[in-house]
């Protein structure tokens, strides 16, 4: 195909307004990461990382987005165009293909993280400094999140989302729960459920199948694990498996329950 | 197919983005020959690894967060006609590793910390962070030596620390150290190939993560309210902030 210079540079205008518009909308799905608000979707999307990082490319002297350089060659919005029923056009909405054995892991990770809030849901009526009350909610709120992550997987690949506690871990740990009876008993008991969640996370990373997927549970483990050392910190409690200073799978939780 | 000719929106074009432009004209047709294939190949469900390092082969760049990330140049040893392979990503995050460990040295040594919890913390973090490069070297298939610092981060840092004017800036420094590391193995998760580097930066990014935590709570006395990088207690782990490899390549 023949391309004269006139278009070339009419081109990389308009490409390098695109790759302006959609620099900043990147920096803003990132940002929005730390905001509540922000859909468990485009959580998803940011942290697997392809989604944006994949379709940036340099072409000429210029960054664009790969969508944006199909769009201004097709005339299209980058989005392959689908023919609808009386000549319109329109596009198909993707459901997502996970791996059965993946969507396992969502199911038991979304249970998992149901746990953990009603753990501290527990731990929370024993807690009275107002700056360890503040970090439990803060940490209950993120396991909300990252239930919400799991579950808008699940839904989106179709299944039902799982909005309870795992039962079988629940049942496990119940007695722990209702022997609870101090702050300190309460933090050292969310310190232990946060070491076992991102254990556990760790140990999917070379047992999920999609690409992406061990990228987005770390990011929810290592925060998790954050949630760990500052707990670790604050109860003189020193996390055993992780001494050598490497996380390990000794911890984890085998995918009950779900 | 020659295109219709615009002399209005030519001459913005040539005002606005031929002197940028320019000397990557010649490359445009295979560039967007280029682009079009590795996009059918993304849509098909090609892996993003396999785009990495074909981008690196066409010496393109890819935005990494909202830094533009020339893959081709990623280490100085490196041409850019060579993919990236995790070995080269394990040495790289050698280098940082190494890096941390020298730069909590110049803490101890600067005595500008003299609170002996951060002094202790300082030194158990230095040692997993030797522990963390040396284990990252291991699988840099022999292409780094153990100690390799990365050069530019140490020469900021250490700069950065001689402007530390007091204990609190100094823990800032070191807070900043461990949050980009974290960043940086969020990124180095999403590009890895093989499962073993995978395990190994998975088995680290949490504990650098973790050091973030903990000195976090010294810089916001452990109010979540004062979180005001957002960075100490994020709901996710991101790659914002991440090192970026082109500024900082290995020696």
């Amino acid at each position: 195909m023949d391309i004269s210079n006139d278009a070339v540079r009419r081109s990389l205008r308009e490409i390098d307004a695109c790759h302006r518009e959609d620099l900043a909308s990147t920096t803003e799905a990132i940002d929005r990461l730390y905001q509540a608000e922000a859909p468990s979707a485009t959580k998803w999307d940011v942290l697997a990382g392809g989604a944006q990082r994949a379709q940036w490319i340099r072409v000429g002297g210029v960054a664009v987005l790969s969508s944006a350089v199909l769009a201004a060659c097709s005339g299209g919005d980058g989005a392959p165009p689908a023919a609808a029923p009386g000549g319109a056009t329109t596009t198909t909405p993707e459901m997502t293909k996970e791996d059965p054995a993946d969507l396992r892991v969502f199911r038991f990770s979304a249970s998992l993280e149901n746990l953990a809030v009603a753990a501290y849901d527990t731990a929370a009526k024993l807690i009275r400094t107002p700056g360890l009350l503040a970090l439990a909610t803060l940490f209950q709120g993120h396991h909300k999140d990252h239930a919400k992550m799991f579950n808008s997987q699940l839904v989106a690949s179709g299944e039902k989302a799982f909005t309870e506690p795992n039962s079988v871990l629940l049942a496990t740990l119940k007695p722990q729960l209702d022997a609870l009876a101090t702050e300190d008993e309460a933090l050292a008991f969310a310190l232990d459920i946060e070491v076992k969640a991102a254990s556990t996370y760790f140990a999917s990373v070379t047992q999920l199948q999609g690409p992406k997927l061990g990228s987005v549970t770390m990011s929810i483990g290592a925060t998790e694990y954050r949630h760990a050392a500052l707990l670790s910190d604050l109860t003189g409690k020193p996390i055993a498996s992780t001494a050598a200073g490497f996380l390990t799978t000794a911890e984890a939780l085998a995918p009950v329950g779900v | 197919m020659t295109l219709d000719f615009d002399v209005e929106r030519f001459n913005q074009a040539v005002e606005e983005n031929d002197e940028q432009h320019h000397e990557s004209l010649g490359t445009l047709k295979a560039d967007l020959r280029e682009l079009h294939a590795e996009t059918r190949r993304l849509v098909g469900g090609a892996s993003r690894r396999d785009f990495l390092i074909r981008s690196a082969i066409a010496t393109t760049t890819l935005a990494v967060g909202s830094q533009l990330l020339p893959m081709g140049s990623l280490f100085s040893g490196v041409a850019g006609a060579q993919a990236l392979t995790d070995a080269d990503i394990a040495a790289f995050a050698a280098s940082l590793e190494y890096t941390a460990v020298a730069t909590y040295t110049a803490v101890a040594a600067s005595g500008k910390v003299t609170t002996k919890a951060v002094l202790d913390a300082g030194a158990s973090f230095s040692t997993q962070h030797q522990a963390h490069g040396d284990a990252f070297a291991s699988l840099a298939n022999d292409t780094i030596a153990s100690g390799t610092t990365n050069k530019n981060l140490l020469t900021a840092l250490s700069t950065q620390l001689s402007q530390a004017d007091d204990e609190m800036a100094v823990i800032r420094l070191a807070f900043q150290v461990e949050n980009a590391a974290a960043a940086t193995y969020q990124f180095a998760l999403g590009a890895l190939q093989t499962p073993r580097y995978k395990q190994l930066t998975a088995s680290i990014l949490p504990i650098e993560a973790g050091h973030a935590a903990v000195l976090g709570q010294i810089l916001f006395a452990g109010d979540p309210k004062k979180d005001l990088e957002k960075q100490w207690l994020p709901p996710f782990q991101t790659e914002a902030g991440f090192v970026d490899p082109t500024k900082n390549p290995v020696a």
